[in-house]
Order: structure tokens, then C-alpha cells, then sequence
């Protein structure tokens, strides 16, 4: 079957936010139209868009610190809660032979 | 961002410990120190990636904290196969992905789109910076979530196409166009702005 690649009218329409569906499905696996595409518009990394990027998506200055806290107070009680359940499971394994035991 | 020198020298030290962490069970119980070293080299990096998926920063925080348990957790199961950013940046990303299908399931309006907090700056500033960026925010938030992930580990975090495929489980095509399309449309938002801004 021939694959019917869209044209580059159909590419620029679909580069402007204004595809059809059809074009957006294709361009999902399409390497020729890839290729076609990256030759239309170039593949340049923008300096402009990384700035801005990384200045719209820049954490907070004590976020770090703040991950690091809370990430170790989750892993601290997690291993508090670890000790407790290899307690309990350590009781529960006791009062099985205890019962077992007194039941024999 | 990241040197390429850190993050080797990051995962040549977390390696040599996955090595000698044979269980997920020893993990809360290793060395605080490399918990430290694991959260300053990639929390940031997180975030970013984060916030560009949820559009809101405290979620974003908390899938950051998330992501470094996760990540912390299931070290010793990593084996090496790709990269160990590759590999936190896919957790990540799918408990983003998470986050926002819960947030979505809350949320009434779908089509509302919290815009994220400018960081950290006095009230003028802030009002600068977000009059400078707005035409630039609100062509980020027309793009798909896809398309945002992939905009951000590319020109953000300097990751690979063949990398970008790998961590967001899509194929090689789908990242290159869509890359071409967000990375113009993101550009034209920002000249429009510039060009607004000589006239003025
Ligand atoms: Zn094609």
C-alpha cells in the first residue's frame, strides 16, 4: 500500500497549530516527514525560548532544601514504620506458636 | 544546568552504592549523604519538568519530593541500562503524568489552565517579568503535554531526541515534530513580545 505523505502545505499548516487530524496521526511515526520538516524550519536550539523557559520554570531558591527535608522525613518515618511492622510481624509470628503451642 | 562532569561523577557514586545495596528494603538505611547529593544534583531539573506538566507549582514541588523517594527507593533495581538522568527524569515524568490525571479528575473546568508563579522577586518585578512572558505562558499552555515535556528536556535539560524517546516512551518521530512545532510557536510568542516591546 502506498503511505500518502502529507504535503507541505498541509506540514506548514500543521507547524501553525492548524493540522488536521489525519497530519497529526502521520507525523507520530512518519521519519521522512520528520526529516522534511526539520529541513523546512531548521533544528536550531532558540536561546530566546531556553531564557525564557528557564525563567518561567525556575523553582524557588530554598527549594532544594526544602525536597531534601521533607524527602528525608518521608524515608525517616518510612523506616520507623518498617521497624514497627518487623516488630509486630515478629509478635504475630510468637503468638502463632505460643497458640499453636498451648493448642498441641 | 547540569555539567556533564556532575552528573557522571553523580552516577558513578550512586552506582558504586547500587552495587552494594543489594535490596529496596536497606534503601531508607543508606548513606544521608548521597540522599543529599542525589536531591541538589536533580531536584531542580525535576521541578522544571514538573511544573512544565502539572502548570502548578506546589503540585510541581510535591512531584519533585515524590520523584526523589521513588527514585531513592528503587536505586538498587537500577541496572545501568541507559542513563541514571534518563532514568529519574522517566519516573518523573510519569509521576507528573500521575499527578495530573488526579489533579484533572478534581478539577471541574478542564479547559482551565493555572498559570505558574514567576519566581521569586519583588511585586514590580514580578509584574515585569509577567507581562513580559504572558504572551510566551500562554502559548506554553496551548501546547499538549507532550509537547511541553519534550520542549523542556530538550532545550532545557540538553537531552537527545533518541534520550527524549526513550524517557517519555514515544517514537523518534513524534519528538522531532513535535519539538519543531513547539520550539517555532514558542518563538513567535516571544518575538511578538520583542518586537511590542521596540514599538513601545
Ligand atoms: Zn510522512
Amino acid at each position: 500500500m502506498k503511505i500518502m505523505h502529507p504535503s507541505s502545505k498541509e506540514l506548514q499548516a500543521w507547524l501553525d497549530g492548524n493540522g488536521a487530524p489525519r497530519v497529526d496521526k502521520h507525523l507520530e511515526t512518519c521519519d521522512r516527514c520528520a526529516e522534511t520538516l526539520e529541513n523546512q524550519v531548521g533544528d536550531n536550539q532558540t536561546p530566546t525560548v531556553h531564557d525564557a523557559l528557564a525563567t518561567v520554570l525556575k523553582p524557588t531558591n530554598d527549594m532544594t532544601d526544602q525536597v531534601a527535608e521533607a524527602v528525608r522525613k518521608r524515608l525517616d518515618n518510612r523506616e520507623v514504620l518498617e521497624i514497627f511492622g518487623g516488630l509486630f510481624a515478629s509478635g504475630v509470628e510468637t503468638t502463632k506458636i505460643l497458640v499453636t503451642e498451648e493448642g498441641t | 544546568m547540569e555539567g556533564p562532569r556532575d552528573v557522571d561523577a553523580m552516577k558513578d557514586s550512586v552506582e558504586n552504592q547500587v552495587a552494594s545495596q543489594p535490596s529496596t528494603d536497606d534503601a531508607v538505611k543508606r548513606d544521608p549523604d548521597q540522599l543529599h547529593d542525589l536531591v541538589v544534583e536533580y531536584s531542580e531539573a525535576v521541578f522544571r519538568l514538573a511544573a512544565s506538566i502539572v502548570r502548578d507549582r506546589a503540585l510541581a514541588e510535591d512531584v519533585t519530593q515524590e520523584t526523589m523517594v521513588k527514585a531513592w527507593l528503587a536505586l538498587p533495581s537500577f541496572r545501568g541500562e541507559g542513563s541514571l538522568r534518563g532514568w529519574i527524569f522517566r519516573i518523573a515524568h510519569n509521576t507528573a503524568i500521575s499527578a495530573l490525571r488526579s489533579q484533572r479528575a478534581l478539577v471541574v473546568d478542564p479547559t482551565e489552565m493555572p498559570e505558574p508563579d514567576l519566581p521569586e522577586a519583588s511585586v514590580e518585578e514580578q509584574a515585569e517579568t509577567k507581562e513580559a512572558f504572558s504572551d510566551f505562558l500562554a502559548e506554553l499552555h496551548t501546547l499538549d503535554d507532550l509537547s511541553r515535556s519534550i520542549v523542556v528536556l530538550r532545550e532545557i535539560e540538553g537531552f537527545s531526541y533518541q534520550e527524549i524517546s526513550e524517557i517519555l516512551e514515544i517514537p523518534l518521530p513524534t519528538v522531532k515534530t513535535r519539538l519543531l512545532r513547539s520550539r517555532r510557536r514558542l518563538s513567535n510568542a516571544l518575538k511578538e513580545w520583542s518586537h511590542e516591546d521596540n514599538a513601545s
